[in-house]
């Protein structure tokens, strides 16, 4: 009982320093150190398991992955293929109603699918679909959360980082989970077009302000489009069709992907030596962001496993008999409200641990626990007041009168989407394991 | 909200130059050669995909090479982030005590850093038998007769990772210690 103790002060100590701005990793690692020694009673064997940790935590091929999707989603972003998959897709929705924030989520779906991190697509989308939308008499509002709402597509869609870090944490293949992921993010970005359907048809005073107001049509030839989707389409390809047909593994899919990018980026003359070393420098910041993160939360999971928290949570869970939809239900709840105050991949550190042991003794497959998980993750991108892309849009627009407020307002039709979403693929696993197979 | 901040390619850029100061200069050359290993890396796994493929000539021990190699470069890198505040956190509240009350957030700061220089100097020290075992082991990783590396880098680099991500968690200690001070 006293290990148990020990470790459930210690996550609620943990749930406090995160809220008040520990370093994550930090925060992780010396809790885990402190349960260790508590329970162990032995200073230096705690030191020793941090220490192997250091060493053994990430020491595999698998976690190459991380910078490599990282630099080719650096890559895409400067290289402008985001502007020229937004032109096709403009083209292509220019008779519909709403057609711009139609092409904003087509545009960011296809994109998503050469960038694992969504703060990416939010950029360059802002950039891209804002000022036209605007200038074609959308409202900031829309605008905005179109922007912010699809630029989650970009996780979902694989490559994924959220998929990586799952997929290390519950140990599940990763280049399955980026496979599950391909039709749960084409039913989202279908349900986000339909809802800017009906937005655009039943509430026009939501989309456009000034009604009747079509964009003129692009002067696209069909020699632009194909300049313009070829390069993209090609990197698509070479990413998901390696990965499907196992011709790649998520490792190599990612390097191949970062130097398809490279080359991009060099065709469409984006890319000169300071930049590029720019680029390099900004990969290595934010991957050592995440590894550091997942060596501190091997750490945590193994002081976890030795005050034996998931096997007693199991245990609990069992008795309440929640089954596993109730089960799913408090799961995506809580991550849900954790999202609204830390970032997504802290959230998967912190509850995945926990989780999985929970989901494989209600008989959840893990593949489609994890798309389940992912999504609810996601929804945290969007909710204030910590909603890490609206305030990627906030940063990247160029536009002080609009606050972050309108951004996250503007999400919201998007985050109910999602729910609807999610609650489909968690009553149909079919959708995410027919591509995958079961774990 | 750091997160945010690499989307702003001027911050990119300042972050991509070496610093004035001494020690950060030295935490920047670090930082560089771990940026270097990442462009390694993808060359490395291209050039066995497409030797693999194409040429029939697959080279030896990629996967064990990058599995070794990321540990070396994640701390390799991890003082210049440390130093430049840029490990994942959520300050949401913070950023807003720093408005209202400024030094009850720098006084955060100075315990926050502390547990950072408690954390890298426990890793260091139960790490160092480690690296000296492997050096006089010479213990090696790969297939033995074919190719083998030796693992002392790699033990190497976690040492000189924590050595200095302590001394930048503790310089950031100092700073704001001072904040709470100052009048």
């Amino acid at each position: 009982m006293m290990e148990l103790e020990v470790g459930l002060i210690l996550i609620l100590a943990m749930v406090g320093l995160v809220l008040a701005g520990v370093p994550i990793g930090l925060g992780l690692a010396f809790l885990s150190f402190l349960g260790i020694w508590l329970i162990r009673e032995n200073f230096d064997l705690a030191g020793r398991l941090l220490a192997n940790a250091a060493y053994a935590a990430i020491s595999d091929y698998l976690f190459a992955t991380i910078p490599l999707f990282v630099l080719m989603g650096l890559l895409v972003t400067i290289s402008g293929v985001g502007r020229d998959t937004f032109d096709v897709a403009r083209y292509l929705l220019r008779r519909l109603r709403g057609g711009l924030g139609m092409a904003t989520v087509g545009a960011n779906a296809v994109f998503g699918a050469v960038t694992g991190i969504s703060i990416a697509s939010a950029a360059v989308f802002t950039k891209v679909a804002v000022p036209q939308m605007l200038r074609f008499g959308y409202t900031p509002r829309f605008a905005v959360g179109t922007v912010a709402g699809s630029s989650i597509l970009g996780m979902l869609i694989p490559p994924s980082l959220l998929m990586i870090i799952y997929g290390v944490l519950a140990e599940v293949s990763i280049g399955r989970l980026f496979i599950a992921g391909i039709i749960p993010g084409l039913i989202m970005a279908s349900a986000f077009m339909l809802m800017i359907w009906l937005m655009a048809r039943f509430r026009p005073h939501l989309v456009q302000s000034e009604t009747g107001m079509t964009a003129p049509l692009p002067a696209e030839t069909a020699g632009s489009l194909a300049t313009k989707s070829v390069p993209i389409l090609a990197l698509v390809l070479l990413v998901l069709g390696g990965l499907y047909s196992g011709f790649f593994t998520p490792t190599e899919a990612g390097a191949v992907g970062a130097f398809g990018a490279l080359i991009i980026a060099l065709l469409r003359r984006q890319l000169d030596l300071p930049r590029f070393w720019r680029i390099l420098m900004e990969t290595g910041y934010v991957s050592v962001g995440i590894l550091f993160l997942l060596i501190a939360a091997s750490m945590y999971s193994r002081m976890l496993t030795i005050a034996g928290i998931p096997v007693s949570i199991a245990e609990m869970i069992r008795d309440l008999g929640l089954g596993p939809y109730g089960f799913l239900f408090v799961y995506v709840v809580f991550i849900v409200l954790l999202g609204m105050i830390i970032d997504s991949s802290s959230i998967l550190l912190i509850v995945t641990p926990i989780a999985v042991p929970i989901a494989t003794g209600l008989g959840i497959d893990l593949i489609h626990f994890g798309i389940i998980t992912v999504i609810a993750v996601e929804i945290g991108l969007l909710t204030p007041p910590f909603g890490i892309s609206a305030f990627a849009v906030k940063a990247t627009l160029d536009d002080r009168r609009i606050g972050v407020e309108t951004i996250f307002a503007g999400a919201f039709p998007f985050v109910c989407v999602m729910l609807a979403v999610l609650a489909l693929i968690a009553a149909f696993p079919g959708l995410a394991l027919v591509l995958s197979g079961p774990a | 909200m750091s997160e945010v901040d690499t989307l702003d390619e001027a911050a990119q850029a300042a972050a991509a130059r070496p610093p004035a100061d001494v020690f950060g200069r030295v935490l920047w050359t670090l930082n560089a050669f771990g940026t270097l290993m990442i462009a390694a890396m993808m060359a490395l796994i291209v050039a066995d995909v497409v030797g693999r493929s194409f040429l029939n000539a697959p080279i030896n021990g990629v996967a064990e090479i990058c599995a070794k190699g990321i540990v070396a470069i994640v701390f390799l890198q991890l003082p210049a982030a440390v130093r430049s505040d840029r490990l994942t956190r959520a300050d949401f509240l913070l950023s807003r005590w720093r408005i209202r009350a400024p030094r009850a957030a720098a006084l955060l700061e100075v315990l926050f850093a502390a547990v950072g220089v408690f954390v890298f100097v426990v890793i260091f020290r139960a790490a160092w038998p480690q690296f000296v075992e492997a050096l006089e082991r010479a213990e090696f990783f790969g297939v033995q007769g074919v190719w083998t590396l030796p693992t002392w880098p790699i033990r190497g680099a976690i040492l000189l990772g924590c050595a200095g991500a302590a001394a930048a968690a503790l310089l950031h200690g100092i700073a704001h210690l001072l904040k709470v001070f100052r009048r």
